[in-house]
């Protein structure tokens, strides 16, 4: 399990961007989201999104403008990384594997699950998701992964010693 | 260990992952999603209406059958709340015996569990309450399950479409 002094960059899922905005799932869920993203902005954290994840919001049009008005508010902060596509286009072998690993493990991964956990993997960036799947695979495979809940728990106990 | 039901061991697994778990209501919620949320059949009886009243029941008559085989403590303590009133907690302790055995689970179940604990044993039984008064009780639908779902859809119908070639598939997905 990481210690959360120095780590200045985590990849964030697309579901917690929708979590974040569709005000409709476990009350839970969306405070610990709102909790997570408020510690995110305050401490100097970077936020890491994989652009064809981030893609996958442009399914919830009702949630688009909000979405889309928060990534270009982050941007103009220098606080978000979009991560292109192009940067995928050697690692189309490394992606499967990881899709067969979880077959093998009788976890079910979409391909964008296997996207994230290939590029935290490689750059043992933490990522952060509500995505049981995808934490599942994670912690087989030693990869740091968290959700919001668990992040805010963890920084909390290292708050003292993280550098502000 | 033949004597333990298929319940008896889904419980003990989840006792053994925690170590130790304080709250009746709490341990059998996580066995409750370990089904609904995993899909992995537990042989509980789950009740649509979220009556736990069966449920419990049902989890003491395991525990009793676990405590016979050594494989976790259970106790009751009580103390004073804020208000005068006495708190019960029901405690229950995964024995030496339990850490050192391996169930007779498969690996699915077993990750189903070890998943499930992770996710909601930072939750206190009031929030896990919260939980399902919203989703359950009023018959909504997890968005963020629905969401996954469909992501793992269009993966499976692309990889069908490529005839199994997952990394045809994946080429056409990252550039669509």
């Amino acid at each position: 399990m990481i210690f959360l002094v120095n780590i200045r960059k985590l990849i964030v899922d697309a579901c917690i961007l929708i979590a974040k905005f569709r005000g409709e799932d476990p009350a839970f869920q969306m405070q610990h989201t709102e909790a997570f993203l408020d510690i995110i902005k305050d401490n100097n954290f970077k936020i890491i999104i994989i652009e064809k994840v981030f893609k996958e919001t442009d399914k919830y049009p009702s949630l688009k403008s909000s979405i889309d008005e928060w990534k270009t508010d982050l941007e103009s902060k220098g606080k978000l990384e979009l991560i292109k596509t192009k940067e995928f286009k050697n690692k189309h072998d490394e992606v499967v594997n990881i899709m067969n690993e979880a077959e093998n493990e009788e976890i079910n991964l979409s391909f964008q699950d296997a996207l994230q956990a290939q590029y935290a993997s490689e750059t043992k960036i933490p990522l952060i998701t509500w995505d049981s799947g995808l934490i599942d695979y994670c912690i087989l495979k030693n990869i740091d992964a968290f959700r919001p809940n668990e992040f805010i728990e963890y920084f909390e106990r290292a708050d003292s010693t993280v550098e502000k | 260990m033949k004597s333990i039901s298929k319940k008896g061991l889904f419980l003990a697994q989840l006792v053994k992952v925690a170590g130790k778990i304080e709250s009746e209501k709490l341990l059998a919620k996580m066995l409750c999603y370990i089904e609904k949320e995993r899909g992995v059949v537990t042989g509980f009886r789950f009740d649509k209406n979220q009556n736990y009243g069966n449920y419990t029941f049902e989890i003491k008559d395991e525990v009793k059958k676990l405590q016979e085989e050594g494989l976790i403590n259970f106790k009751k303590e009580e103390s004073l709340g804020l208000w005068g009133d006495t708190i019960k907690t029901h405690i229950f302790v995964a024995t030496n015996k339990l850490k050192d055995i391996e169930l007779d689970l498969t690996k699915k179940e077993k990750l189903a569990i070890k998943s499930i604990y992770r996710e909601y044993s930072s939750y206190s039984p009031v929030e896990i309450g919260h939980y399902d008064h919203e989703i359950y009780r009023q018959g909504k639908s997890r968005t963020d399950i629905k969401i996954k779902n469909e992501a793992l859809k269009e993966t499976r119908d692309l990889i069908s479409k490529h005839k199994g070639d997952k990394k045809s598939a994946l080429k056409e997905w990252l550039i669509k």
